[in-house]
């Protein structure tokens, strides 16, 4: 379960720009199996598995947010 | 498809998020405001599938449909995208025709355009905050700080 100070830290406040991008190279590679979890679809409200996606076809995953 | 994570450059109208609600409501205003067509899917409110994935604002990545991945880049470029989608197209042609291929593992360096413009008029959605947030970050990469594990090419 998360608590406050999780979701505080993950969620900054204020942009640093201090992300390592170096981190992103030693995490997965080519090859790997892609992590599951569930999320939620934006549209419906309801709660998947992001492996429901990609089950049986290719699947793009880009990663952002509005800002 | 796209992974709503949290928000890169908050600002006064998109503020850092509390709450899952909150969380699903911007997203929900990202497909309004830029006519979003993908599904917009949600991670949870710490990042879990932020983080494991490596946690940068604007990754892109190609899953196999067994979950394998194909592709990985720690931005998001569109021409880049294509040309990975007819690669992987490519070798499934050349597999169908008879050929014996073997997957192996390559890296490359990637070349995004990056759209000052549209990036800053993004800024000013966020608010006035995301702005001069950003203005100082630029400040301190340009005196001494830099970028952590950027990549730098010398042409």
């Amino acid at each position: 379960m998360s608590n406050d100070a999780d979701v505080s830290a993950y969620n900054y406040q204020k942009f640093i720009g201090d992300d390592d991008f170096s981190v992103f190279r030693s995490v997965l590679h080519g090859g790997d199996q892609a992590p599951d979890g569930t999320v939620i679809v934006a549209a419906t409200g309801e709660s998947r598995e992001l492996s429901s996606f990609w089950r049986g076809r290719d699947l793009i995953l880009e990663f952002g947010s509005l800002t | 498809m796209f992974l709503y994570t949290r928000e890169a450059h908050p600002g006064e109208h998109f503020p850092a998020h509390t709450s899952i609600e909150q969380k699903v409501q911007h997203a929900r205003q990202f497909i309004d405001r830029y006519g979003i067509q993908r599904p917009v899917l949600v991670d949870d409110l710490t990042g879990t599938l932020h983080r494991k994935y490596g946690m940068l604002p604007n990754m892109t990545y190609i899953m196999s449909a067994a979950g394998r991945i194909l592709f990985r880049s720690d931005w998001t470029d569109p021409p880049t995208i294509e040309a990975a989608v007819e690669y992987i197209q490519s070798a499934r042609a050349r597999r169908r025709s008879g050929l014996r291929l073997k997957p192996f593992f390559a890296e490359f360096v990637g070349y995004r355009w990056t759209d000052d413009p549209a990036f800053q008029a993004g800024l000013h959605v966020a608010g006035p905050q995301a702005v001069s947030d950003f203005a100082e970050a630029m400040e301190r990469w340009s005196t001494g700080v830099p970028l952590k594990g950027g990549i730098t090419i010398e042409e």
